[in-house]
């Protein structure tokens, strides 16, 4: 594989797990009864 | 249906009625009706020996009786685990190893039970209006108790004795199902053990003056139990893979060929991965046990956190540290087990750093025991850069990248004898690179969170921490299994370890030890003045929380026997093993026959 593509695979699974975890947190945030704003600060 | 579905079936039928135990206790105890208020002791109904310390004798039986249980419990556990491994990769090694850990494990049942009694004795003598209430709420589960450990040492001796007898074929798996029902008799009889002990913390299912009110099940079911059943469950584990592999160290460091030293080479690889893997999940079961102890009251929260016991959880800290930084310490010296293990070499100072640093900061106080003139010459009681390191958030964030970097110093050590061979493998790597950065980066987000945020939000969010230690550790295990799937394989030369790595491998059942008697401790003495809490009161001269100083000799003290008696039990286990060679003189009379 090309270093530019190995490169991308990166990028692209670094927004994924981004994506990943920040929904994680908001649900187990919420799970717990916290009112939180989508940038997971208290509302 | 085959015969050995039946068994499969008879075996996972008897589980689920050896399950179901506590319940029919529970239907003894309504036969007989509800009872009268618990007994208020006074100081004239404690019998007294002399100048003996009732409570200190009960301590160290209890102790004692705890470290040998958990052993024995566990052991049988994972072995069965091993077992399987064996039938399902027709390796006999596995078998053979197996059939070891059960060995260590049967010299130490004898004295379980013995300090099962000795604890028995101590508290029937000591603490005789505490024993008949406690017997009065359970009522029928005693009998349940007794009745189980009974099959308990049954099963165990089947078990062990028959493994020659049934070891391949179908009657393999009638030997699987003894050991299956053996471990649902031995996690039975602990949780009923973890139902009296919660109960003494949380009563449940009796009124404020102690008379129960619901079923021996409503007693049972307390607040802490499900918290403590999860917290020992998985302690044991870790605690008796820390015990075997301090017997494999024992055997690889006296082994005389080759051939001995690559057994307990490979014995001893598989013990730290046990102690670790029980290890792993370890401190977030621990965590929810405080949380519900502090749902359940916030007084007794305190008292172990925020008062006087909050020092030996710094302890408790170091002693963690020490079990982390071994554990990764023995993985590293293996990564030289392998020709290219050592291109992961580079990255262990990497690993190291976090693991080291991660441990200072778990290990530091939030407040310090100052003079008056210390704290002038400080400017408060905290120390400006200490004090922001000595709380929660901080430390929330230090134990979740100790154990994430912990998970990828096994990685790396999987990785050092197999070469992925699938053409997505960069991609894969990539894929990993990522849930690491991006985990870590939330670890700490979360953490820092806790700085800004009011307190309900702090703790809400090490929730969140823990799931994204869990999600590395989960998925990063998911795509190294798919990538790894027909990979070039490299030999493993088992037995090429240094001597002192094999220390590192009696570090962790000390620390362990040490560790288990020093969290005795504190449970014990969250009851502060009250044998049932805030039901009855302890109104013997001991009533007292003993000082950290006393605690800290008394469970010295006992973590040194139990360390004796271990080395005690793997000479035993050894001498099992040994033969005497036959003098000249019977050879020649055995040849001519």
């Amino acid at each position: 594989m090309l270093a530019g593509g190995r490169w991308l695979a990166v990028i692209a699974a670094l927004a994924v797990w981004a994506a990943y975890f920040y929904s994680v947190d908001a649900a187990l945030m919420k799970a717990q009864g916290l009112p939180v704003g989508w940038d997971l600060m208290p509302k | 249906m085959s015969a050995r579905r039946l068994i499969a079936l008879g075996a996972l039928a008897g589980a689920a009625a050896l399950l179901f135990a506590p319940d029919l206790a529970a239907a003894a105890g309504d036969a007989v009706g509800h009872g009268a208020p618990a007994p208020q002791p006074t100081a004239a109904d404690y019998p007294r020996i002399g100048s003996l310390s009732g409570r200190t004798v009960v301590w160290v039986f209890a102790q004692m009786h705890l470290f040998l249980a958990a052993f024995v419990l566990a052991v049988p556990i994972f072995v069965i685990c091993i077992e399987l491994a064996g039938v399902l990769t027709r390796d006999p090694r596995y078998d053979q190893m197996a059939h070891e850990f059960m060995k260590i494990s049967m010299a130490a049942y004898s004295f379980t039970a013995l300090s099962g009694g000795g604890l028995m004795l101590g508290l029937i003598l000591f603490y005789p209006m505490v024993m008949g209430y406690m017997t009065r709420v359970f009522q029928g589960q005693t009998m349940i108790y007794a009745l189980l450990f009974l099959m308990e040492s049954a099963l165990l001796y089947i078990y062990y004795y028959s493994w020659n007898a049934l070891r391949y074929g179908n009657r393999k798996w009638y030997h699987m199902s003894i050991g299956l029902i053996l471990n649902t008799v031995g996690l039975t009889l602990m949780f009923i053990a973890n139902a009296w002990a919660t109960f003494m913390m949380s009563p449940a299912g009796v009124d404020p003056a102690g008379a129960l009110t619901g079923s021996v099940w409503a007693a049972t079911r307390n607040p802490l139990w499900n918290p403590l059943n999860l917290h020992r469950f998985l302690a044991n584990i870790a605690y008796g893979g820390a015990i075997v592999g301090a017997y494999a160290a024992y055997r690889f460091l006296s082994a005389t060929t080759a051939e001995e030293r690559a057994h307990y080479d490979w014995m001893g690889y598989t013990s730290n991965i046990i102690a670790v893997a029980g290890f792993l999940p370890l401190p977030f079961a621990g965590y929810w046990l405080m949380a519900e102890i502090y749902a359940y009251s916030q007084q007794m929260g305190i008292t172990a956190m925020g008062g006087v016991l909050a020092w030996l959880f710094i302890i408790q800290a170091v002693l963690i540290g020490t079990i982390l930084l071994a554990a990764n310490y023995y993985l590293w010296c293996g990564l030289g087990r392998t020709d290219e293990g050592m291109r992961f070499g580079r990255w262990v100072k990497y690993i190291a750093v976090v693991i080291l640093g991660g441990f200072l900061v778990w290990v530091t106080p939030h407040s310090l025991i100052l003079t008056p003139a210390e704290v002038q010459q400080l400017g408060g009681t905290h120390h400006k850069i200490l004090g922001p390191l000595g709380i929660m958030p901080a430390k929330n964030i230090a134990v979740n990248l100790m154990l994430v970097f912990t998970f990828l110093s096994f990685q790396l050590f999987y990785r050092s004898s197999r070469t992925p061979s699938v053409s997505w493998a960069p991609i894969g790597n990539a894929v990993i690179v990522a849930l690491y950065g991006v985990g870590c980066l939330n670890i700490v987000g979360a953490g820092i969170y806790g700085y800004v945020t009011p307190t309900v939000y702090k703790v809400g969010a090490s929730v969140p921490q823990v799931a994204t230690t869990l999600s590395i550790i989960v998925f990063s295990a998911i795509i190294d299994g798919f990538m790894l799937r027909g990979a070039k394989t490299s030999k493993v030369h088992w037995g090429r370890m240094g001597q002192r790595s094999q220390y590192a491998l009696f570090v962790l059942p000390v620390a362990f030890t040490w560790l288990m008697a020093l969290m005795g401790y504190i449970r014990s003495s969250l009851r502060t003045h009250w044998h049932i809490y805030t039901i009855m009161k302890d109104a013997s001269p001991e009533s007292f929380i003993p000082t950290i100083g006393e605690a800290g000799n008394i469970i010295t003290m006992i973590t040194l026997l139990f360390m004796a008696l271990i080395v005690f039990i793997f000479w035993l286990s050894r001498l099992g093993s040994t033969s005497q060679p036959a003098p000249a003189a019977t050879r020649s009379v055995e040849a001519e026959a």
